[in-house]
């Protein structure tokens, strides 16, 4: 309406002109007609009428103008309002007798008086649109106190008021005389062809969107239902996003198409035509009805959604009382919304405007009781789940029957709301995996500050519960928890070739300790029905000859198997379907010169066998990172699992399960921090032993054997109590000894570690360092037990995985 | 006559100048450097410990000396100068005009080191080449660039050569480096063998960093003795610290190899004549 009236304030001149012309025509045509003699003077009247008209329009136009330049909150906004209302009290009585004079009855006297009755009310209703548009305008630009003032309820208010009210009666008598003359001007247009041609032309143009429109909505659904996202294997979470994108667009389909119709006829249209008042407010009045529908459907959709999340699904009567108080919500919101769009149109944003706004709040209220009278019993029964103790608690099981409980319950909601509000923005907090480690990092150095709360190494542990946390891979799959990811693809895998000949190999990749043995063993058991033969390479083989060697001893090949690849393959095929697992895969490369012999002989060995027998084989992490770079990875495996580190959940039930098979009670009374005595001490040692594993994940890089370690570190005997251990903070390896190894012993352990186990010969070989540098540089590692030697074969020590990880990283010799 | 006039300039002098304010300069500059000393030396000490974030902490280092010294400069001269209406006049007349002109090539290095800053065409740790230097960036500082050069040598490049120059970045803020190292054998060779041998010890090096792919170009180049074979082989290191160790350990190795599998060089003992492209100093043969 605003804009509208600015855009006529814009036009004034040209349009002024134009009902100057219309009024002369019709002064001259009542002038030359036959009249009596007491109508002389009518010609001059007119001629006097027009120039007061014309002068008047010229005043609402400048009027306009200069309100369009008042900067706002200023003084003179206030006084430009004044003159602009004294101008509008003028105009009123002139509208007035206008009126009065257009609806009168035709005087056969005078046949050209209603033309020039109606053309004299038309020039003073643009004169009248004129000021009200200005009027508008600087009611929005006054001081905050004179408008509260003019919008209030004193005198200015009411001024404001009666003259909006006698605006909307005179706008309705103008457009009732105007009704007279509307159906002649519609022929009138329709014979025009220059105006009938664009009419077909939009009209062709509304109707080919509308039938668009709804076949995309009888259509589109069902093809998005029966749409699946093309599978994008490296982006996982890509594919997952695009999934939900498509459910949530089949689900919003037909409210999407509607409003989506609508901007499409408005297009149809045209800017002009859609510009008309009319046409302006009907698509703003379809516009809200589809936003509504369009907001109904998608905020119910969140609600079942975010209700499915939690585990709890809803019920079919709760899901029908969810939609029917969104349906009271969003009609209210539909009518208030509809309501102000219309005023707003007719009248421009005023006092009628700023009063509906606010008694469409005062309606949020009753709109607001009915919710809750609806949702009482619910909110109430909410609440007593989550606190069955307290002083609210016992006030909304009290008043459940009483009037008052209303209010009570309003308490309770606001209770539940704030602690819902606190478990979203915690768990989107936690969604991140940084977060968790500045958790851990913040728990850790409140521990630190207790000396009481730190782990003695020395705290000698009953032999029976060191038993249960042995870091050995694990044969008592009592002990383990059910956790071997990727362990279905194996048998899909081997259901698979065992159903028709063809090469099965499968590769498994895992960090230091992270179960690769144990899922080995796992994957034995999988395989019923098929004898399974297991090899662990303890040493390095790197030529052919010797893995012949090993593999024929390992199987109890016949010397004749020795002659050739091709032989021991032709054995192994004469031995019938078979699996064979191989362990520590990593030990038939090295990284130096002609040290591939073994593995390349190893891959024909199973490209030839590989229908006969199928190949289950680890491979540290490390190693396996050495091979891809240099060979671009092992395509002769169909397969390839990776096991990822532990989260905090499964490290804790690995330990727990541990504990309760070792009959011991962990105490977690240490590592309390709050020091006052509370009531809730359970939950806070609830908390502390979450926080306590979540440090221990963190430590760890989540690794179970570490975790393991680590947690048997931290186990202390409680003095009189036979099977309780307290749990303390245990102490990692001082990082600073890392820090001062010379560089041959720092390419030393990152050989170790790139290698995952190696020898002081193997390592100088790889390094191109004297062996005698070497062995050196092995045994200061080994003193310092970093490093362990078994054999002769070194390997970093458990306790100290995490700071030489940290450390290598630090030093861009490991790659994260 | 002249002293009369003399005395009014001597007065205007001494309230453009302040004199208190002048000592009060020197101590802001004198901190400045001082936290910038203290800044610079904890990211380096920091850089040492983390040296897979060494490059980014040099990057810090450079910003925090460029603002604090740019911040404390325009301290001491807001303290010791009294920026009247008037003075400033004058400095934008005729005394900027004069100082300009003595001190333009400073003032054109000081903004072309903010143009590094923000541009970034390398950064203190970059391996570049420019005109005929080439070493590692060890300063960017408010007037010049230090560069390391392989035989231990510094050279200072004013900033402003930057601007109008080509500058050849190796590693552009990383810390691993491409390295091409180009080895020649005669060309009835076992070309096959020659390049196995040459992949292996590239990849199998200690200082070489897997993050990043690895190549090794076979091609035939014309030499003194005929026609050579020449191998290119392109990997990463793990610091740019390493590449010389990187190049003499790999190149020690393959000529080892080399001898060891007979695979003769082109021409025997005769080193062959390198491509205008190759670089000098890796030819082997």
């Amino acid at each position: 309406m605003r804009q509208r009236d600015s855009e006529w304030t814009r036009g004034a001149g040209p349009r002024a002109r134009r009902g100057l012309v219309v009024i002369l025509l019709a002064a001259l045509a009542s002038w030359s007609a036959p009249a009596r003699a007491d109508a002389i003077g009518a010609p001059l009247e007119a001629e006097d009428a027009v120039v007061e008209l014309v002068a008047q329009e010229e005043r609402a136009r400048e009027l306009a103008v200069q309100a369009a330049g008042v900067p706002a909150g200023s003084a003179a906004a206030d006084a430009h309002f004044e003159r602009v209302m004294a101008e509008l009290g003028k105009v009123r009585p002139e509208v007035e007798a206008a009126l009065r004079e257009a609806a009168a009855p035709a005087d056969a006297a005078d046949p050209g008086a209603p033309e020039r009755a109606a053309a004299r009310l038309d020039g003073l209703v643009r004169v009248e649109a004129s000021l009200d548009g200005a009027r508008l305008l600087l009611l929005e630009r006054l001081p905050g106190a004179r408008r509260d003032e003019v919008l209030g309820e004193g005198r200015a208010g009411q001024e404001q008021l009666r003259w909006e009210i006698w605006r909307v009666s005179a706008r309705a008598r103008w457009y009732g005389l105007r009704r007279r003359t509307l159906p002649g001007e519609i022929v009138a247009a329709l014979r025009d062809p220059f105006v009938l041609v664009p009419w077909v032309a939009r009209g062709l143009w509304v109707l080919l969107v509308v039938i668009a429109a709804i076949v995309v909505a009888r259509r589109g659904r069902r093809m998005l239902e029966a749409a699946r996202v093309p599978r994008i294997a490296s982006w996982p979470r890509l594919r997952r996003g695009l999934e939900r994108a498509r459910e949530v667009l089949a689900a919003l389909w037909p409210e999407l198409v509607l409003l989506g119709g609508l901007r499409g006829v408005r297009w149809a249209i045209g800017g002009g035509a859609a510009a008309v008042r009319g046409v302006e407010l009907a698509y703003a009045l379809l516009l809200g009805y589809a936003l509504y529908r369009l907001g109904l459907a998608a905020v119910h959709r969140f609600i079942v959604w975010r209700s499915g999340q939690d585990g709890a699904s809803m019920g079919k009567a709760t899901d029908h009382k969810v939609l029917g108080s969104l349906r009271l919500v969003g009609r209210y919101v539909l009518f208030a919304g509809l309501l102000l769009a219309v005023i707003e149109a007719e009248l421009g944003a005023g006092y009628l405007h700023d009063l509906a706004h606010q008694i469409a709040w005062a309606g949020a209220v009753p709109v607001g009781w009915i919710l809750v009278r609806r949702w009482r019993g619910d909110i109430a029964e909410a609440y007593l789940r989550r606190h069955s103790e307290g002083v609210l608690a016992r006030a909304v099981d009290g008043s459940r029957r009483r009037w008052y409980g209303l209010f009570v319950v309003l308490l309770a909601f606001s209770a539940l709301a704030l602690a819902a509000g606190g478990r979203s923005a915690r768990r989107f907090a936690l969604g991140f995996e940084q977060s968790h480690r500045v958790l851990a990092f913040v728990f850790r150095k409140r521990l630190e500050r207790r000396a009481d709360a730190i782990a003695d190494d020395d705290a000698a542990l009953p032999a029976d519960l060191v038993a249960c946390f042995s870091e050995e891979p694990l044969e008592d799959p009592a002990l383990g928890v059910d956790h071997h990811p990727g362990l279905d693809r194996f048998e899909a895998a081997l259901a698979s070739w065992r159903a028709e000949p063809r090469l099965g190999a499968l590769l498994l990749v895992g960090g230091f300790g992270s179960g690769k043995t144990t899922w080995l063993a796992a994957a034995s058991r999988k395989a019923s029905g098929v004898p399974v033969r297991r090899i662990a390479l303890r040493r390095r083989v790197l030529t052919s000859d010797d893995l012949l060697a090993a593999f024929a001893a390992g199987l109890g090949a016949p010397p004749e198997a020795l002659a050739g690849v091709e032989d021991l393959a032709a054995w192994i095929r004469s031995e019938g379907r078979q699996v064979l697992i191989i362990d520590d895969l990593e030990h038939l490369f090295l990284r130096g010169l002609d040290a591939w012999g073994a593995w390349d002989a190893f891959l024909e060995l199973v490209e030839l066998s590989g229908r006969s027998a199928f190949w289950l084989c680890a491979i540290a992490k490390q190693p396996y990172r050495y091979l891809c770079f240099v060979r671009g990875g092992a395509d002769i495996f169909r397969m390839i699992v990776s096991l990822p580190p532990w989260s905090e959940l499964e490290l804790t039930g690995l330990i727990r399960k541990r504990m309760a098979a070792s009959g011991y009670d962990a105490s977690y009374d240490d590592m309390v921090l709050d020091e006052e005595p509370d009531a809730d001490r359970e939950a806070h040692v609830s908390s502390a032993e979450r926080d306590y594993m979540r440090l221990l994940w963190d430590y760890t890089l989540g690794c179970p054997r570490v975790a393991l370690h680590f947690w048997r570190c931290s186990l202390a005997p409680v003095p009189g109590e036979e099977r309780r251990v307290r749990v303390r903070l245990f102490r990692g390896p001082d990082e600073e000894e890392l820090e001062s190894l010379s560089e041959a012993e720092r390419f030393a352990l990152a050989c170790v570690v790139w290698h995952d186990s190696l020898t002081a010969g193997e390592a100088a070989r790889s390094l191109r360092f004297p062996t005698l540098l070497c062995e050196d540089a092995m045994a200061k590692l080994t003193e310092r037990r970093i490093l362990e030697s078994q054999g002769g074969r070194h390997r970093v020590t458990t306790r100290w995985h995490s700071a030489t990880h940290g450390y290598l990283l630090r030093k861009h010799l490991v790659q994260p | 006559m002249d002293s009369d006039a003399e005395i009014p300039n001597s007065a205007a002098l001494i309230e453009t100048l302040k004199v208190g304010g002048m000592f009060t300069g020197l101590i802001i500059l004198a901190i400045t450097w001082f936290i910038v000393r203290l800044i610079t030396g904890a990211l380096e000490r920091t850089g040492a410990r983390f040296v897979h974030r060494r490059l980014f902490l040099n990057q810090i280092a450079t910003l925090v000396r460029f603002l604090f010294y740019i911040g404390g400069i325009a301290a001491a001269v807001g303290a010791s100068i009294n920026l009247s209406r008037d003075v400033i006049l004058a400095l934008t007349g005729t005394v900027a005009l004069t100082i300009g002109f003595a001190l333009k090539d400073l003032a054109s290095s000081i903004l072309a080191g903010l143009t590094i800053i923000v541009d970034r065409p390398f950064q203190v740790g970059d391996r570049v080449k420019f005109e005929d230097y080439s070493g590692e960036i060890i300063s960017i500082g408010l007037r010049s660039v230090r560069l390391l050069t392989s035989d231990d040598s510094i050279v200072t490049v004013p900033n402003n050569k930057f601007l109008t120059e080509s500058v050849v970045s190796s590693n552009h803020g990383n810390l691993d480096m491409m390295i091409t190292l180009e080895f020649f054998v005669a060309a009835d060779q076992d070309i096959s063998l020659a390049k196995r041998i040459v992949e292996e010890c590239m990849t199998s090096n200690r200082f070489v960093f897997l993050g990043k792919p690895w190549i090794v170009v076979v091609n035939l180049v014309m030499c003194d003795t005929g026609v050579a074979v020449r191998l290119q082989a392109k990997a990463h290191v793990v610091d740019v610290k390493y590449d010389d160790q990187y190049t003499t350990d790999v190149t020690e190795r393959v000529l080892e190899a080399f001898r060891h599998k007979g695979i003769a060089l082109p021409g025997e003992a005769a080193a062959p004549e390198p491509s205008p492209s190759s670089e000098p100093h890796l030819a082997v043969a």
